[in-house]
């Protein structure tokens, strides 16, 4: 354990930003001969003292001999923390886990408080590397401890959110034209990345929205001056922000620009974004080929887009009922609400097509609104009240038509207002006049791209 | 810090006469040993200079009225003027009666509101034995809020409820009666946020659809969220028609809205002229038979509309239709969306 303390010495007194941070990493191999090795002689030290707090504090003392100084209480809990963290892998999942992890996460904490009260000492920016590591760590450790607490749980995720906070008003102090000052800004970025992970995590829309809000203030550094990977992460979540907020434009251009900056390596992160992006890319007309959503697997989403656009607005319904949970955890529940739209669009177009193909020169464009009423029965939304209360419709035949013909009307007028369609009903004589030209519009001129 | 042998044989008295209430739990017994546990509380509190409201060890009122207005509550808390749940739970039903005879709504809400502060004092929803009443209390009170279109008290029962319901699903005790209406508030709740745009809430609500499955008055809220949000006005007018429990009073609200968006879809897909039957019929307007009065009138008046006229027998002038063409040729801001 010296030798550690030795190294970390050193690197402290060397002002090393990265040596620092890797020393205190909590998953990285820090030390040659593999972690899990590491992790054993921690966990066998700390099993000689009779807690782990004892072992923190002894290491703690013996980082002073070695003359790590004010850092000796970091290096002390950092070991605690690795210790009982390796005590948690050996115990399986039940009261014991939590209770070390539990131990672990306190640690864990303290240290990092420690270090930001070392770090606002410190006035400079040495310390930012580790910083990072440590917020990367205390986050990941609190999700995993929250899990296997319950499902509800959120203590340490809140804990977690009030650490994120103090560093970023750390990262703001000094005097601004500083290189220093600059440096320490630059974290700023990937704070807020990871205390928008935080947040979704706690569910919470206000303190996602505060984070945009602080992004966007003017003190804030551009955000073409961060690393691009930090700003991909960034726009992710914007955008998945956005899609809560029902603003889906603006969510449709932060995912885009996610995408298109995101290497095609990243895999995970790829799909994850494609997830959002292709369900709300639909308004505007646009669909990702078959090729790439069987390179990411995400298969669904090609039966929704299916669906869609053959107007099957039953089909669609009930994939979107299947899949209701998946869709809801995003966020897209109200806006594949939306898609719904779209494929009646769909299917109001291909009976004018059909129409249209063998309907005489003089007649192509007043469409009599009788012909719906089939396609429009067949394909529409199942109501799920009717099998709720099993509403027996035994209405007379020509009760249940002019019902139908109710609802065709209003969903044509619905088209019209939102300018699917260009035309208008006459409801006398119950029949649609469409425009001569482009009466049903491209997607991608109703819902424009650039908002 | 010790307090005084007076007041330490005050509060122990407190302990020794055995409380008006039935039963409660063991620190209200006379035992000895409970009795200076009790002390040590208090002193505790003296200590920190806390107000009773964070006492550890549940402490009943003896008030034994059944009436009593409410009252905001600033400082320590007067024992003899809280009243028990033995006693609330007849205060409860008295002020149910008095709502079916005299539907006097000061007077149900207040009486509402310092039967559940009495109950947030005595720290009732914590005690499964208390559950039950305080879901019937706080149903009761969205209930009568809701009759009376104070919105923002029922939102304010509704967001209590769904906590206590919660609890209620893993009580022991009463299980089955307590989470009876859960589904019925749950629905409120949506239609709520529709109406007052609460998107995120809508948007999360993972639970709530799952239920709906299986519940008439969630599938019934969701499905007027959709109607909603696309302005299926045909389809909103049938939910509001066949809404079940309370929910038509939420939709009530709504009207309006839907209303509105509803004539700018059919304004703007008629042409040349948009009949005023088929936007009476349509938006569901219940005027008389001359169609120059009554609600429809005062909806349109809200618009600059030009109008095609019949005359009647006698010679009088009545609107038949919207002039929509006039309208086109005229300005065009009156299509702008609303949502």
């Amino acid at each position: 354990m010296s030798a550690y303390a030795e190294t970390l010495a050193a690197a402290v007194v060397r002002r090393d930003g990265p040596a620092t941070a890797k020393l205190l990493r909590l998953d990285e191999s820090a030390h040659p001969g593999g972690w899990a090795f590491v992790q054993q002689s921690v966990l066998a030290k700390m099993r000689e003292r009779k807690s782990a707090d004892d072992f923190a504090r002894a290491s703690e003392a013996e980082a002073q001999a070695v003359g790590l100084g004010e850092f000796s209480a970091l290096c002390g809990l950092h070991l605690a923390t690795v210790g009982s963290l390796a005590a948690a892998h050996e115990c399986d999942a039940g009261p014991a886990r939590r209770e070390k992890l539990d131990t672990a996460f306190r640690l864990h904490s303290q240290a990092f408080k420690k270090f930001l009260e070392l770090f606002r000492k410190d006035g400079s920016s040495w310390l930012v590397e580790t910083m990072m590591t440590l917020i990367h760590d205390t986050r990941s450790l609190a999700v995993w401890a929250d899990s296997e607490t319950s499902e509800t749980h959120t203590e340490h995720l809140r804990e977690t959110k009030s650490l994120l906070e103090t560093c970023f008003r750390q990262t703001t102090m000094g005097r601004a034209m500083t290189d220093d000052a600059q440096r320490k800004r630059m974290v700023g970025l990937y704070i807020v990345n990871h205390q928008f992970k935080v947040f979704f995590a706690l569910k919470s829309l206000q303190l996602c929205r505060n984070l945009v809000r602080s992004v966007e203030m003017p003190t804030f550094p551009n955000l073409e001056d961060f690393p691009l990977n930090q700003q991909v992460m960034y726009e992710y979540y914007r955008g998945r922000l956005l899609i809560l907020d029902d603003r889906v434009t603006d969510a449709r251009r932060a995912l885009q620009f996610a995408l298109d900056n995101c290497p095609p390596q990243c895999r995970r992160n790829r799909r994850l974004i494609l997830e959002y992006l292709v369900p709300i890319s639909l308004f505007c007309g646009r669909a990702p080929s078959q090729k790439l959503l069987d390179e990411y697997q995400i298969g669904y989403l090609s039966d929704l887009m299916r669906h869609v656009r053959n107007g099957n607005v039953r089909a669609l319904s009930a994939l979107i009922d299947d899949q209701q949970d998946h869709f809801i955890a995003r966020g897209l529940f109200l806006a594949l609400d939306q898609l719904k739209v779209i494929a009646y669009r769909n299917l109001f177009r291909n009976v004018v097509a059909l129409y249209q193909a063998q309907a005489e020169e003089r007649q192509k464009t007043r469409v009599p609104l009788d012909l719906f009423l089939r396609p429009f029965e067949l394909y529409r939304e199942p109501d799920p009240l009717a099998q709720l209360t099993d509403a027996g419709s035994a209405d007379a035949g020509g009760d249940a038509k002019s019902e139908l013909m109710e609802h065709v009307k209003c969903v044509l007028s619905n088209l019209i207002y939102e300018r699917f369609v260009k035309g208008y009903m006459s409801h006398e004589k119950e029949m649609l006049v469409l425009s001569p030209k482009e009466p049903f519009p491209k997607l991608s001129v109703v819902n424009p791209i650039e908002g | 810090m010790r307090a005084s042998a007076r007041e330490r044989a005050a509060r122990a008295a407190r302990f020794a006469a055995p409380a008006p209430c039935d039963g409660g739990p063991a620190a209200l017994s006379a035992s000895p040993s409970a009795v200076k546990a009790a002390r040590r509380a208090a002193l505790k509190r003296k200590r920190r200079g806390s107000s009773d409201l964070e006492d550890t060890a549940t402490h009943y009122g003896h008030c034994e009225h059944l009436e009593k207005t409410y009252l905001r509550l600033t400082g320590a808390v007067d024992w003899s003027k809280i009243r028990p749940p033995r006693v609330l739970k007849e205060s409860l039903e008295m002020v149910k009666q008095r709502w079916k005879k005299e539907k006097d709504y000061n007077f149900a809400s207040s009486q509402l509101k310092s039967i559940r502060q009495d109950l947030t004092v005595q720290r009732c929803a914590e005690n499964e034995r208390w559950l039950l009443l305080c879901i019937q209390v706080y149903e009761t009170n969205a209930r009568i809020s809701l009759e009376s279109a104070d919105l923002e008290e029922m939102h304010q029962c509704l967001s209590v409820l769904d906590d206590l319901h919660a609890h209620g699903e893993k009580c022991t005790r009463d299980r089955e009666v307590c989470i009876q209406f859960r589904d019925e508030f749950a629905a409120y709740r949506v239609l709520h946020a529709i109406h007052a745009e609460n998107t995120f809430f809508l948007n999360t609500a993972r639970d709530l659809a799952a239920r709906s499955r299986q519940s008439i008055a969630l599938a019934h809220a969701f499905a007027v969220l959709a109607a909603v949000r696309r302005n299926a006005y045909v389809r909103f007018f049938e939910l509001h028609e066949s809404a079940p429990n309370m929910s038509g009073f939420l939709m009530d609200h709504m009207l309006q809205r839907v209303r509105r968006n509803a004539f700018q879809a059919l304004l703007k897909s008629s042409y040349p002229e948009l009949d005023l039957k088929i936007v009476q019929e349509q938006l569901r307007f219940h005027d008389g038979r001359q169609r120059a009065e009554g609600d429809m009138r005062k909806f349109l008046d809200r618009y600059e509309l030009e109008y095609v006229y019949i005359k009647s027998r006698k010679g009088k002038r009545f609107p038949r239709a919207i002039n929509v063409q006039a309208l086109k040729k005229g300005s065009s801001s009156s299509s702008t969306k609303t949502r």
